[in-house]
């Protein structure tokens, strides 16, 4: 009867790949400081996030990412996530920044930031990503998948990270991921029956990795999921923080 | 490890082959399914045919391979009056199905209005719980505001013997505070608990503001893995005692069930 873990916390690290922490204009999120989230962090088991800042992604990614580093309050357990509009921004001003701070991911919302995810607009900072061997992360709800893929194709040697994956993304995301192997993919929204076992089938170990999208979402369920797929410890540590500390190049 | 040892239902479910999502319903898949998430039992339903005996027929066949791990939830539909009250009484007299799952934003009248009358007051005549889709808030979802949460304040007043079960409790936020406010205001609302949407924090939310007494565990299989919705009630922040009654002890309540017709 009810065999479930009513204690739940993680039994590998954790590395969180998908997580705001901010304010947003439009309601009161439950979390929106760094204390908060730590203790969110905590009960779970997360050992470290990678975090973005909303007002960098629904309006200026120039104050957004300002913001960030100012609200991170230098806690290593945040490693901080820089987000971009290349329809707009300086390219030179913002490589400087990464630089500064020593970015390792990127984030590109274009439905948000109101530009499609084409080469003759992404063309120069996807050239600089690949140069500075940056991390790209996309939400699957912000672009036009075939404008996508061609994006993509056009730079095999980038590392991009599809995230927000969602059931109904199914019929044209998983061939998507079959198509392009620099592709990885962020589980935080895929929770559709069979989900592991789809994402193992298509991409094998080394190309998932775990998010939360919290605030939006809580951190427990995917990873409580996780722990329950029957993988081996090797497969849970790679999707739980080994493959993002890979490619990010950050040990956490 | 603290294993629970009280019964898990999942009070959320479905059939059918969904091949938009490469989804089949294989029974030996969604055994395993339900054993790697912790699930003792799981109340299946059909809502995709404009036929509602072949909604009930599908569930019945399904739920007959194995009746200890799965119980069926009938279907009817406003669309065909008509039809709608004798397959209410055969479904719940010759099918043992035990609670009612209506879909509004399937029909173009909200679930209020006097249309649905009929079925509603064939149900509280009879006692049979009511499960019906909410979901309230931004996005383009059509007809989704013929099932508002809100709305089940007049149906749970007017016909005061049905159990209304609220499942996703409103789905977003703007949903999840009118399910709250409903379920405030009366005592047979209840709160299903699967949603794709669920901020950090509903759970919670749920249990502080109405209590532990009439929230659901549901999982939405096929849909959402059964193992993801049982990760929202196991992390949230609320006494063990709330995560035993979410998961599986309310459930006993609604459908007049004890644990040892659900235990394995």
């Amino acid at each position: 009867m009810g065999k479930v873990d009513i204690d739940f916390k993680s039994s590998v690290p954790v590395f969180d790949c998908n997580v705001s922490l901010g304010r947003v204009h439009t309601r009161r999120l439950v979390v929106d400081t760094p204390e908060e989230t730590i203790s969110a962090m905590d009960h779970v088991g997360v050992k470290s996030a990678l975090i973005h800042n909303p007002y960098g992604v629904n309006y200026d990614p120039v104050d957004g990412n300002k913001k960030l580093i100012e609200s991170i309050k230098g806690i290593s357990r945040f490693i901080p996530q820089f987000t971009c509009n290349p329809s707009t921004f300086d390219l030179d001003s913002f490589s400087e920044n990464v630089e500064i701070n020593n970015i390792k991911a990127i984030r590109m919302e274009p439905s948000k930031q109101n530009f499609p995810f084409v080469s003759w607009i992404v063309e120069d900072c996807m050239k600089w990503i690949v140069k500075k061997q940056l991390t790209l992360f996309i939400p699957a709800t912000d672009f036009n998948p075939d404008e996508f893929h061609n994006t993509i194709k056009m730079f095999p040697d980038s590392k991009v990270v599809l995230c927000d994956l969602h059931y109904s993304h199914v019929p044209w995301a998983l061939p998507l991921l079959k198509s392009l192997p620099n592709l990885y993919v962020e589980i935080s929204k895929f929770s559709i029956s069979d989900s592991l076992v789809r994402l193992l089938n298509i991409v094998g170990e080394t190309r998932i990795l775990y998010g939360s999208k919290f605030p939006y979402q809580p951190m427990g369920p995917q990873l409580y999921s996780l722990h329950r797929w029957g993988i081996s410890e090797s497969t849970l540590k790679a999707i739980c923080s080994e493959n993002l500390e890979r490619i990010l190049g950050v040990n956490i | 490890m603290n294993i629970i040892n009280t019964p898990v239902i999942d009070f959320h479910s479905h059939v059918g082959r969904m091949g938009n999502y490469n989804i089949i319903d294989d029974m030996d898949w969604y055994i395993k399914n339900l054993d790697a998430a912790g699930v003792d039992k799981s109340f299946v339903s059909y809502i995709f045919d404009g036929k509602a005996s072949n909604c009930n027929d599908k569930v019945y066949d399904f739920v007959q391979k194995n009746p200890k791990r799965f119980g069926g939830f009938a279907h009817v539909t406003p669309h065909y009056m008509e039809e709608a009250i004798p397959e209410l009484d055969r479904a719940f007299n010759k099918l043992d199905m035990k609670a009612l799952k209506i879909y509004p934003p399937f029909y173009p009248r909200p679930v209020n209005h006097e249309s649905w009358y009929p079925i509603f007051e064939w149900c509280n005549e009879n006692k049979i719980p009511v499960k019906s889709h909410t979901q309230y808030g931004p996005g383009e979802h059509k007809n989704d505001d013929n099932g508002r949460p809100i709305l089940f304040v007049d149906l749970a007043q007017r016909f005061p013997d049905i159990n209304w079960i609220l499942a996703h409790a409103g789905n977003m936020e703007e949903g999840r505070i009118e399910s709250v406010k409903a379920a405030i205001e009366c005592p047979n609302i209840y709160l299903e608990t699967c949603s794709s949407y669920g901020d950090h924090g509903a759970i919670e939310y749920f249990v502080n503001e109405l209590g532990d007494d009439r929230i659901l565990y549901g999982s939405d299989l096929p849909l959402i893995d059964a193992r993801f919705g049982v990760g929202r009630i196991v992390t949230a922040k609320i006494s063990e005692h709330s995560k035993r009654k979410i998961l599986g002890l309310n459930a006993l309540k609604v459908l007049n069930l004890n644990e040892a017709e659900v235990s394995i």
